[in-house]
């Protein structure tokens, strides 16, 4: 919906697969993002790398569940949900971690256009 | 090619002989090793055909007189107005007919053929590709529409797909989105994304590697979300 | 938990009290492979409540250890697998019971399905090709399993010739994995190495895949490999052969950049629009069936294109269900209408139990993605998806614009059994019906229900958690949308004839492009053909054995001892040299 036309044409004006420049704009006064579970409760959980995110607590609920109600896992339909939720909210925190590198990009290549001159 | 004649004549000339063979080798060597008890007749025999009747060099500077095409097409069986030396065609293989590179599929189907799955009828002389055009691996018969045209059409919708591909990856529909976010982090992640290689031995030899470290990531959001909210 | 296991073992004891009461022995053959299935079932379900991740069995040495993994993939095949071929192992029993080899024929059903299996299941690259290879040799067997037919023969070498060059191609991809990484095991691929393969290595990998799936510039072996018996064919277009490739690829997509997975997914379009357009402009039953599969691989390779290997593994099991059974049935159509498979001649009627005709109509209407049925599901969680990656614009119109022919000449398949199938004839008719009918149904239901409500257990239960967004209304109707359109086409082209029109048939377009892709071996072999010329032909080589010191290698043909004595001298030089 439009959204193609927000994107720069120039590749260097945009930070898709460069990792380095999140960690540069990082800003500490922003509030820490929750993360409700231990790495012990997921190591007890046995939990895989992909899924050692900031959804981890609804993914072992999911897994809890499941243990629960082994053949009918049509039971577990609101916890999965809640899960979905939460994911949708994390791809929509990582786009707004990407337009907000790409304006502080182009207000840094703006200051350095100033001090040049 | 032409190389590979030049070393020729030169080795030629090292061995030193001048004579060149006029005919090919037979394969007498073979009737001499092994005993046959039950011999073919002298006539079938094919290791016994000596002098012209096997397959002789020409010379390709010469040209071909009448009585000696003819003789040559009777050799091989075919009229005078089908026999086309081979000498030199591609590359010399003396006076065997240059046959058309047809496969046998192309061939009447209905016709009383000696044999019929190849389609060939006895004392007819073979390509030299024959084992190309055998109906079981080539087909050449014609395609129902010209295929020029086929060409045509097939490689313009492919192009245009190609380009309506590039056109569509210039102008994409999504937002793009940062990397995603972990609460912890693995050394083994870099490694991973290094070109070393990281073997599972390596990593389980290392117990530093095992080590994981808490990473701090902060929120956009002024009030954090509530799953119960929803 | 306990309560669980109570609950499914009271589901599944009517099958368990049969496979031991209606049997003399436990070690009938019946009761072997429903108690082998039960075992694969069982296990299934245990893996799924444990969520354990891998497990494996092997040995070996240094880097190529032979490991049979027990993963999420490997055994999820290894259950759809088992599934199908018990049906199928079952109507091949009933379709060709008469001929001759029958035992022989079972045996190397089993043998493609082993072969499979043993691909599926070893993570190492290299013993996979143990498999790879296997599958591609007892498809060419099992293709011209009919051997004194031309035509069988001729399809049987060609789809060898394509599956050699795809093999050549992995062959490459593999050597270099090994040079450049020296591993090659796959596990580590689950992770994610974008930077770490070079693109070239990627496409080597790519083209093999290519042949073995037979998508786009090597697609013209799959419908001829049509002339195999229908067995065959239904075990080859659904859980065997064909989507050996995707498997591969499904498991591999972890390391795929984003430039190579743009070409994945452009091979995909290319495929799924070829097929379908194909398939809609043809009148035979079988070829209909064959170009479907076609197009479906190709919507597979686009999603994994998206980047989603998961919902493509979906796909993958829901077609196996689908098109088996639509395989099946049409078996039983050509059963009965003696070896009849151009449908304009059907419309004489034909002989077949009217269970075969639902099973047609509703795993056509599940393949289009009717709601709620099997194939409604994967294809749903495609669509959805789609929406949400951050990839071509292009490929997504083609995804949206190929459902839409796959509904129509799903449309076709049931429009020719619905209204061409006219058995209300003699009771003879009748009476032959309701036989094919007993012998077929006890096969065929397990299927139906694989079609029809698989969509539902597999999605519950196995693929859990899958869409990553909610979306809105107007993208969520769209399958829906899809269907009704397609239907809508469907019904005003279909009675009109209008799509048996020769001229527009894309199938004269195969030739032209096996040609194509065989040119360039004409050219090598023509460069082989100097090569041997000159190595070993006649004439100016025969001067050297006048030479004494050279005499021994001429002495009319090459003896072992030579050609071993020049294999190792040539090894050694090698060896020296690099």
């Amino acid at each position: 919906m439009g959204w193609g036309l927000s994107r720069s044409v120039r590749i260097e004006d945009e930070p898709l697969g460069k990792s380095e420049i999140y960690d540069k704009f990082e800003d500490e006064s922003r509030p820490v993002r929750e993360m409700f579970v231990t790495t012990e409760e997921m190591d007890k959980a046995s939990l895989l790398r992909k899924d050692r995110d900031y959804c981890a607590h609804l993914f072992m609920d999911i897994m809890k569940c499941r243990r629960e109600w082994f053949p009918e896992y049509y039971k577990c339909r609101p916890v999965v949900e809640k899960y979905q939720h939460c994911t949708v909210n994390d791809i929509k925190h990582r786009m707004l971690e990407y337009e907000r590198t790409k304006r502080l990009m182009a207000r840094e290549k703006q200051r350095l256009a100033i001090e040049a001159n | 090619m032409s190389l590979l004649r030049a070393s020729s004549s030169i080795l030629r000339k090292v061995v030193g002989i001048s004579k060149v063979q006029s005919c090919a080798p037979t394969l007498n060597v073979l009737s001499k090793r092994f005993y046959d008890p039950d011999p073919t007749p002298p006539v079938y025999d094919q290791s016994l055909i000596e002098g012209e009747d096997l397959i002789c060099l020409l010379d390709s500077s010469e040209i071909l007189s009448p009585e000696k095409k003819a003789r040559l097409a009777l050799k091989y069986g075919l009229i005078p107005e089908d026999y086309h030396p081979m000498n030199d065609h591609d590359f010399n293989l003396g006076d065997y007919p240059h046959l058309p590179a047809e496969s046998v599929l192309e061939r009447d189907p209905h016709y009383d053929w000696d044999d019929p799955f190849y389609r060939r009828n006895y004392g007819e002389p073979i390509s030299v590709d024959v084992d190309l055009y055998s109906p079981l691996i080539l087909d050449t018969r014609p395609l129902p529409h010209d295929p020029q045209q086929q060409y045509r059409v097939l490689f313009g919708a492919l192009f245009s797909c190609f380009f309506l591909w590039w056109l569509g990856g210039k102008y994409r529909t999504n937002l793009p989105r940062g990397p995603k976010q972990y609460p912890e982090h693995y050394p083994s992640d870099e490694i991973l994304h290094s070109w070393e290689w990281d073997s599972f031995e390596k990593r389980g030899l290392e117990p530093k590697l095992k080590e994981r470290t808490p990473v701090t990531n902060y929120t956009l959001e002024k009030y954090k979300w509530n799953p119960a909210a929803h | 938990m306990m309560v669980g296991i109570v609950k499914l073992i009271l589901i599944y004891l009517p099958f368990l009290m049969s496979s031991i009461l209606f049997n003399k022995s436990l070690v009938n053959m019946k009761s072997m492979k429903i108690n082998s299935f039960m075992f694969l079932m069982f296990s299934l379900l245990l893996f799924l409540n444990s969520n354990n991740g891998v497990s494996m069995i092997g040995m070996g040495w240094m880097n190529m250890k032979f490991v049979l993994s027990w993963d999420f993939y490997s055994i999820v095949f290894i259950f759809i697998g088992m599934s199908v071929t018990w049906s199928i192992l079952n109507f091949a029993q009933w379709y060709m019971g008469a001929e001759v080899k029958n035992g022989t024929f079972n045996s190397f059903l089993f043998l493609f399905l082993m072969f499979m299996f043993i691909l599926t299941s070893s993570v190492n690259l290299v013993f996979l090709l143990i498999g790879w290879e296997g599958v591609g040799i007892m498809s060419f067997l099992l293709i011209n399993w009919w051997f004194g037919r031309g035509e069988a023969g001729l399809s049987g070498i060609q789809a060898m010739v394509y599956n050699r060059i795809g093999d050549f191609f992995i062959y490459i991809g593999i050597f270099f994995f090994l040079s450049s990484l020296s591993e090659v095991v796959m596990l580590s691929f689950f992770f994610n190495m974008e930077y770490m393969v070079n693109n070239l290595i990627l496409i080597f990998l790519l083209i093999g895949m290519m042949a073995k799936s037979s998508l786009f510039f090597f697609q013209p072996w799959l419908p001829n490999a049509m002339e195999g018996p229908t067995p065959v064919s239904a075990l080859l277009h659904s859980s065997t052969m064909v989507v050996a490739g995707v498997y591969l690829m499904c498991r591999l997509v972890g390391m795929f950049n984003l430039t190579v997975l743009g070409v994945v997914g452009l091979i995909g379009a290319l495929t799924m629009l070829y097929g379908s357009v194909c398939a809609l402009m043809q009148p035979d039953m079988k070829k209909i069936i064959a170009h479907s599969t076609t197009s479906q691989l190709g919507l597979m390779v686009v999603t994994l294109g998206f980047g989603y290997p998961f919902i493509s593994f979906l796909h993958m099991g829901m077609h196996a269900y689908i098109k088996s059974l639509i395989f099946i049935s049409s078996g039983v159509f050509i059963h009965g209408t003696m070896n009849l498979q151009d449908f304009r001649k059907m419309k004489m009627g034909s002989i077949s139990s009217k269970f075969s005709m639902y099973c047609m109509f509703f795993c056509s209407l599940s393949l289009g993605g009717f709601p709620f049925l099997a194939g409604f599901y994967s294809k749903d969680s495609i669509l959805e998806n789609m929406y949400g990656s951050f990839l071509n614009s292009f490929l997504s119109l083609v995804v949206i614009l190929g459902s839409v022919m796959t509904v129509v000449y799903s449309f076709k398949l049931m429009y020719l059994v619905l209204f061409f199938n006219n058995n209300d004839g003699s009771f003879s008719v009748k009476l032959e019906g309701q036989e094919s009918f007993n012998s077929t149904f006890f096969f065929m239901s397990r299927l139906f229900l694989g079609g029809i409500s698989g969509g539902f257990f597999f999605m519950w239960s196995i693929f859990l958690v899958m869409g990553e967004e909610y979306i809105s209304w107007y993208l969520k109707v769209i399958p829906l949308m899809i269907l009704f359109f397609g239907l809508l086409v469907g019904l005003i082209l279909v009675p009109s004839k209008m799509l048996v029109a020769p001229v527009f048939n894309l199938l004269y377009y195969n030739p032209v492009v096996h040609r194509i892709t065989l040119f360039m071996f004409y050219r090598s072999i023509k460069i082989m053909k100097y090569i041997e010329f000159f190595g070993m032909e006649i004439l100016w080589v025969s001067h050297l054995k006048k030479i004494p010191l050279l005499s021994s290698l001429f002495n009319g043909f090459v003896t072992y001892k030579n050609y071993f004595f020049f294999c190792i001298v040539g090894l050694l030089l090698l060896m020296f040299l690099f």
